[in-house]
């Protein structure tokens, strides 16, 4: 399992809020933790099956390509999503079972929908390629913790394949 | 031969070879019939027979992983070449090719990052992740394994002339080990096999001259993208895809073949909503930049006349085919003798490739005896007595079974109550947002071949126990082939007389809906008509399920396709919701979050599972000697088993 260890501190690997003319609607959808737990919270049903420690992460397309850099990451904790910030040090032992990568604007995308219907906006970038999934555990695993539920709803078992 | 064709059907030079036509049988991913250790099945062998008397001018077998640890196989029942111990079942496959008087081709496949299927890890030139759980994590190979994987890549080749292969072909499509190295997508090195594109190249370039030189004047064919799909994630651009085909011809290979997309890319490159001939600009443009180099193509381009146009118009020189022949391999011979009306279509449902990503051996919807071609059970072999057979219902079921026994002698009438042969499946061409054509283009068969066949089908007639008794006697078998119908027993009784009709109904028009629609049912059948509803109608629709998800009964390859359609259309859904009442202008529902709710409808269409037509076994049961059921009549599924149930059912009359 990805297991999810404790941040140390999540102002220290927050992302950079940049300059204040950096207000932009994708500085604020980097930055707002409470509207990613509220959205967390709202969707709990989907989250029931994630096994303890269960953890997804989301990092700019630009710190991946860098290997370095803030991760939004949702993480199940004693029975509970959280959403919280690590850092990410490349693809290996990031530590969560998924990765999404993002374009700054589509996460702005999805963040501008978080009352509404974020999650089929991310389906939609994901498709349209403002987002990018990528698979960190094996698909045994993913179904084991209970990720099945989430990641279809998602399109994840409608991607690929020939098509 | 028909005339339109005849640039198709020319002889055409390949190097010191000549082809008796412009037709070259693609290798086409890998069938999985074979041993989990690589070696070749009396399976396989029945089916590279067929294929190898297609009439094709060049054939490819399918493509063999070259390295003894796997990390190449990317298909759970991959053939191997990577030891002589191999040799005797190819030997077989390339003596049938040449007996058949074809060129025999045999592709080395190293899936790169879709390889490694046995092992709990993939090689490819960077560490990027994959995007399909499917798939195994990666390792990056190293500048030695590459070496060996060269080498590994150039033995294959050898033992593949040794084995009476004319020549040879590696290949790039769909993202496999080759493509690894040429896409910046998943090559992010920084020694000399990556960063510039002349860097990125290297591999192909270092693996066409090893295996040239282990193959002396062969043949190699190389398969190479002239559009990933993946540039939006950082993959190569199409110019870039079309410099690296550049790359490849200066280093001397012999064939371009162009293909398109990669497994993971978020697009559609190869199913049934593609239009025919939306790819060819790929290799027009492939041409253009290489004349001298010959070029293969087919992606998408079913259709022979096209590729005929095609190659008249210099947009490539060879069409490569294989899911059409998969779906009927007499279409070359066919196309010949001008009964292009006779060819089953290959309607890109994806029964084969949605097989092959569940490790299971693929089949075709159209064409049951594939991988069947070994076993007696699915010959049409001439009936020991022939009989006299009632078919009830000229569905494709129905009509498969009918046309299979009279291929065997038998004597057919197929009784149909409606004004048409088609079944539900007519309606349900008709509103198919993919490809309504492809769809068509069965019931089109079907009517065609009873007109070849000279089956009588009698429309407008119902069979029922009144109507048999004025037949008592004149048949010795009856095959119920009567479909299903929506079971409304599913659902609530309807309040309001002439809210609820029938999707079946809707889908063969006759009955129109209003303006406000609600489906219940989210189902491939109530996707496709609120789809169509949408789209072709303007209507505005809202599809309700119990399920937790729409498309469940969806063909896994394409149900990503509907989901997409629902979303870009807008059409809300409701999912794992309970229909608590029909009528007052609505439905009234409980919708997931356990609140009721009501959808106002003009027209509630009942959409839901459907139940077997099944009376007539009941009714007919003392009055004929043998009575047999087929298609939805039995269990209620697709057209897939639609048409292979009629198949072995009229195989064994």
């Amino acid at each position: 399992m990805a297991s999810a260890s404790a941040p140390a501190s999540e102002a220290a690997f927050g992302p950079d809020p940049g300059p204040a003319s950096a207000a932009a609607p994708e500085a604020a959808a980097w930055s707002d933790l409470a509207g990613w737990q509220a959205l967390l919270a709202r969707h709990a049903g989907l989250f029931e099956a994630w096994a303890e420690g269960g953890a997804v992460g989301i990092v700019p397309r630009a710190a991946a390509d860098a290997g370095d850099g803030a991760m939004l990451v949702w993480t199940r904790r004693r029975g509970a999503m959280r959403a919280e910030w690590r850092r990410f040090g490349g693809f290996a032992d990031c530590g969560v079972a998924v990765l999404f990568v993002a374009e700054p604007e589509a996460l702005a995308e999805v963040h501008a929908r978080l009352g509404e219907n974020a999650l089929g906006q991310m389906k939609l970038q994901l498709r349209q390629g403002g987002m990018l999934l990528y698979v960190l555990a094996p698909k045994s695993q993913l179904l084991d913790d209970g990720y099945e539920d989430f990641l279809e709803t998602l399109g994840l078992a409608f991607m690929g394949a020939c098509r | 031969m028909t005339r339109t064709l005849n640039r198709l059907f020319e002889p055409a030079k390949w190097g010191k070879l000549e082809s008796r036509n412009r037709i070259k049988y693609g290798a086409c991913c890998v069938s999985n019939y074979n041993g989990r250790d690589g070696t070749i099945t009396v399976r396989e062998l029945g089916r590279m027979q067929v294929i190898a008397g297609t009439q094709c001018g060049i054939i490819t077998n399918q493509g063999a992983y070259p390295d003894p640890l796997g990390e190449g196989k990317g298909y759970f029942r991959q053939v191997a070449l990577h030891d002589d111990r191999f040799l005797p079942e190819f030997e077989k496959i390339a003596g049938w090719i040449h007996d058949a008087g074809a060129i025999a081709i045999q592709q080395i496949l190293h899936a790169g990052r879709y390889g490694g299927i046995d092992l709990g890890y993939c090689i490819q030139p960077s560490i990027v992740p994959q995007t399909l759980p499917h798939f195994r994590p990666p390792r990056e190979i190293t500048k030695e394994q590459i070496r060996e994987t060269i080498r590994q890549h150039a033995d294959a080749a050898k033992r593949s002339l040794k084995a009476g292969f004319d020549g040879t072909e590696i290949t790039s499509f769909m993202g496999y080990l080759l493509a690894n190295f040429n896409s910046k997508f998943t090559n992010r090195r920084t020694d000399e096999y990556g960063g510039s594109l002349k860097n990125r190249g290297r591999f192909m370039c270092e693996l066409i001259d090893a295996i040239k030189q282990a193959q002396g004047d062969a043949p190699l064919v190389v398969r190479l993208n002239g559009n990933e799909l993946m540039d939006r994630w950082g993959g190569n651009t199409e110019d870039e895809c079309f410099e690296l085909m550049q790359m490849a011809a200066g280093h001397g290979v012999d064939m371009i073949s162009v293909t398109v997309g990669w497994q993971e890319a978020p697009e559609s490159s190869i199913g049934r909503d593609i239009a025919p001939g939306y790819w060819n600009r790929l290799a027009a443009r492939a041409k253009k930049l290489l004349p001298d180099t010959p070029i293969a193509f087919g992606n998408r381009l079913p259709d022979p006349a096209m590729a005929n146009r095609c190659i008249e118009d210099g947009e490539f020189d060879f069409w490569e085919v294989c899911r059409p022949m998969l779906a009927d391999p007499d279409l070359v011979r066919k196309a010949q003798a001008g009964k292009m009306h006779l060819v089953k279509r290959c309607i890109g449902s994806l029964n084969c490739l949605s097989r092959l990503f569940r490790d299971l051996p693929y089949t075709c919807t159209r064409n049951p005896q594939l991988g069947h071609e070994y076993d007696p059970a699915y010959q049409v072999t001439p009936a020991p007595v022939p009989k006299k057979i009632m078919v009830i219902g000229a569905g494709p079921s129905g009509m498969e079974c009918a046309i299979t026994a009279k291929r065997r002698g038998h004597d057919v009438i197929v009784f149909e109550r409606s004004a048409a042969i088609g079944g539900a499946l007519a309606g349900y061409a008709r509103n198919d947002l993919a490809n309504s054509e492809d769809l068509a283009s069965v019931v089109d068969y079907y009517r065609n071949m009873a007109e070849a066949l000279n089956i009588e089908v009698r429309l407008n007639t119902t069979i029922d126990p009144r109507a048999m008794r004025t037949m008592l006697h004149q048949f010795d078998v009856a095959v119920v082939a009567t479909g299903a119908r929506i079971d409304r027993l599913l659902l609530p009784e309807c309040t309001q007389p002439g809210l609820l009709v029938d999707a079946l109904d809707v889908a063969a028009g006759k009955v129109v809906p209003g303006e406000r629609i609600v489906v219940l049912g989210g189902g491939k059948i109530g996707l496709t008509l609120a789809e169509s509803l949408k789209q072709n109608h303007g209507r505005e629709v809202t599809v309700v399920d119990s399920e937790k998800r729409i498309a469940g009964d969806v063909m896994p390859s394409f149900k990503w396709r509907h989901t997409a359609w629902i979303e870009e259309l807008g059409i809300p859904t409701r999912t794992s919701a309970k229909v608590l009442a029909i009528g007052d202008g609505g439905v009234k529902i409980r919708n997931a979050e356990g609140t009721e709710e009501f959808l106002p409808a003009d027209t509630v269409i009942a959409a839901v599972a459907r139940r077997p037509n099944q009376e007539l076994f009941h009714e007919l049961e003392w009055m004929i000697d043998e009575l047999h059921g087929c298609g939805d009549s039995l269990v209620p599924r697709g057209l897939t088993h639609a048409i292979h149930d009629g198949f072995r059912l009229g195989a064994r009359l």
